[in-house]
């Protein structure tokens, strides 16, 4: 006989508000936690994709002290640059790759938007080849359409201009044949990624260094990032350390530019859903406690003839107990599955995996089973007497 | 006749020193097996209290409390154990458990007590005698107030009890319910041969019960045997 079932099925509505309740704020809690995780995801997505290009073991190298490529502003010049080609450790067979990777505000579609521009040399580390149109084993396939036409020298001669033809992201909702206004110029949009994004949803915008330089930076022949990779027998952290002792400047491995990606836009702006996560937690285990709490209350003389006829507080308080961890595991499972679907329509990515959403069954019915467990021994406390007093 | 349950010299008071209410007053008590024990008394003569405290639910003031042969240790943690194995109780407003059906009700108690194997039949048996087989997987509000105590009796017998606590079982009843529970209470006690202590002034069980006591502030103040 499953009395606890029985009365969960008597006071139904009571059941069902404490479910949706605990499933509102598990949705919350993994919508949070979810987006976190769609952040940290865009954070890492465009340097392992430039490390999938070279194999492993790039290294980034900007202007000394500028906190790297994006945290800070660095510029690099050409002539400084001319070291890192020489330098033990780099693989001579990919060639030096100069970065521009910046924060801009483009016009797309008449509106003001936020983009980062991707300035890189076709071929080498950065961006979209080739390749990407048709190896689906690239870093950066799909290529919808084509990639931008390259710059006609290696070298940086201002000069040097190639058609104004830039690779877009699918989610600025730009077809191929448009234009994304940057500085002022125009380019045509011949290629679109599949999301390629940035931290909060930022589109990339991949053109060629040469088209950054002319409108993003005014013709100024910078760029503000170098990428080496580190030959056979050396390793990425090695190299790393070599260069540092070679010229003034910061050098990462591409491990330490996710940490520091992290650390400027996802944890310090996250510190405070973690902390609402927290709270959120804390008043998940309050309303099942005062739900409980209310519903022993009102039990108090079903709960004073159990111990009168010989139930231990025991007994009352693993009947409470397994009502709560029935309740708070329904609602847990229904948050998820809520959470599961809006993710889908959720305006910016949300990624809801497995082991956090069983991280949040637990914790909740960790917080949820303490308060269910502090309301079903206030309930054992009822004198049995209560069963032989009138209404 | 054999002693089930002895009280010597209770003591029970209410409230704190100054406001402090004797609610019984030294009275010593035994109940026999198969003893139908009726106990009279005006209201707040101390009937109730004395019930509790002789169904181990109430602790005493002072004074000790003997069940079958071990005298209760009030500093035990939890005196439900005793309750479970040795006392049954039916309470005026009957008190089932409203989500459960008749028969779970009765299988209740033994789901406190951890029986399962059994159960059912057990409790089907004690139903039909009380006369409710035909009513056993009705809720308590599909029954009447005489069916509804008729479980509760039931349920009282379902872990074999040395004695069953009745206070006042008939006072929420009509005069005709009245008069079946009285006459029930008699047959299972005799059927059963289980000690009942109930509290009542009904007058056809002071007439067949074995022993009539009455209370007044606290005191037995009369305690008649059947002749």
């Amino acid at each position: 006989m499953r009395i606890f079932i029985k009365d969960m099925v008597y006071r139904k509505a009571r059941v069902l508000l404490t479910a949706v309740s605990v499933a509102c704020l598990v949705l919350l809690i993994l919508l949070m936690g979810g987006m976190m995780n769609g952040l940290k995801m865009q954070a890492r997505d465009y340097v392992r994709s430039v490390d999938k290009q070279a194999g492993s073991g790039v290294v980034w190298i900007s202007s000394e002290k500028s906190g790297s490529t994006f945290a800070g502003f660095s510029l690099l010049s050409a002539e400084e640059l001319e070291v890192l080609r020489t330098a033990d450790g780099v693989d001579k067979d990919i060639p030096l790759s100069p970065l521009i990777f910046a924060q801009a505000r483009p016009i797309i579609g008449g509106k003001e938007r936020k983009a980062v521009v991707v300035g890189y040399k076709q071929g080498r580390l950065g961006g979209p080849s080739i390749r990407d149109m048709k190896d689906p084993s690239s870093p950066f396939y799909p290529i919808i359409g084509r990639v931008f036409q390259p710059s006609e020298y290696d070298d940086y001669r201002p000069a040097d201009i190639p058609p104004p033809e830039v690779i877009v992201d699918e989610m600025t909702g730009l077809e191929i044949g448009q234009t994304v206004e940057l500085s002022g110029k125009p380019l045509k949009v011949v290629g679109k990624t599949k999301g390629r994004l940035f931290v909060f949803d930022t589109p990339l915008l991949f053109m060629d260094i040469r088209t950054a330089q002319s409108t993003f930076l005014k013709n100024v022949i910078y760029v503000n990032t170098m990428l080496v990779k580190a030959a056979e027998g050396y390793s990425e952290v090695q190299l790393a350390n070599d260069i540092k002792g070679r010229i003034l400047a910061d050098v990462h491995t591409g491990d330490q530019i996710v940490k520091i990606i992290m650390a400027n836009f996802v944890d310090e702006p996250m510190k405070g859903v973690k902390a609402l996560r927290a709270l959120l937690w804390l008043a998940t285990g309050l309303i099942v406690a005062m739900i409980t709490y209310v519903t022993t209350l009102e039990k108090s003389r079903e709960i004073g003839v159990m111990k009168a006829i010989g139930a231990s507080n025991k007994y009352i308080i693993s009947l409470i107990l397994k009502q709560v961890v029935i309740t708070t595991l329904a609602g847990s499972i229904f948050g998820i599955i809520i959470a599961i679907v809006m993710a889908r329509f959720f305006p910016i990515v949300v990624l809801i995996s497995v082991g956090e959403a069983i991280l949040v069954v637990i914790i909740t019915m960790a917080v949820c089973s303490y308060g269910g467990y502090i309301s079903a021994k206030r309930a054992a406390e009822v004198d049995p007497m209560v069963a032989f007093r009138g209404r | 006749m054999e002693t089930l349950i002895e009280g010597i010299n209770l003591v029970k008071t209410f409230g704190e020193d100054g406001e402090s209410v004797v609610a019984v007053n030294d009275v010593s008590i035994s109940l026999h097996k198969g003893e139908l024990l009726v106990i009279m008394g005006e209201s707040g003569s101390g009937k109730t209290t004395l019930t509790s405290i002789l169904g181990c639910i109430l602790k005493p003031t002072s004074g000790r409390l003997i069940i079958g042969s071990d005298e209760i240790d009030y500093n035990a943690r939890d005196l439900s154990i005793i309750r479970r194995k040795n006392v049954g109780f039916v309470f005026q407003l009957f008190n089932l458990i409203p989500y459960l059906t008749a028969i779970e009700n009765v299988m209740i108690a033994m789901d406190i007590g951890g029986i399962k194997k059994g159960a059912e039949d057990k409790a089907m048996e004690l139903l039909r005698q009380v006369g409710l087989s035909e009513r056993l997987n009705h809720r308590p509000s599909q029954l009447s107030g005489g069916e509804q105590q008729r479980v509760s009796f039931a349920r009282s017998l379902a872990n074999n009890p040395l004695a069953v606590f009745a206070d006042e079982p008939t006072a929420n009843l009509d005069s005709r319910n009245r008069a079946s529970i009285m006459e029930l209470i008699e047959k299972l006690c005799r059927e059963n041969n289980t000690a009942f202590a109930v509290v009542t002034h009904d007058p056809y069980l002071r007439e067949k019960a074995d022993r009539v006591i009455e209370m007044r502030d606290g005191k037995i103040i009369s305690d008649t045997k059947d002749s």
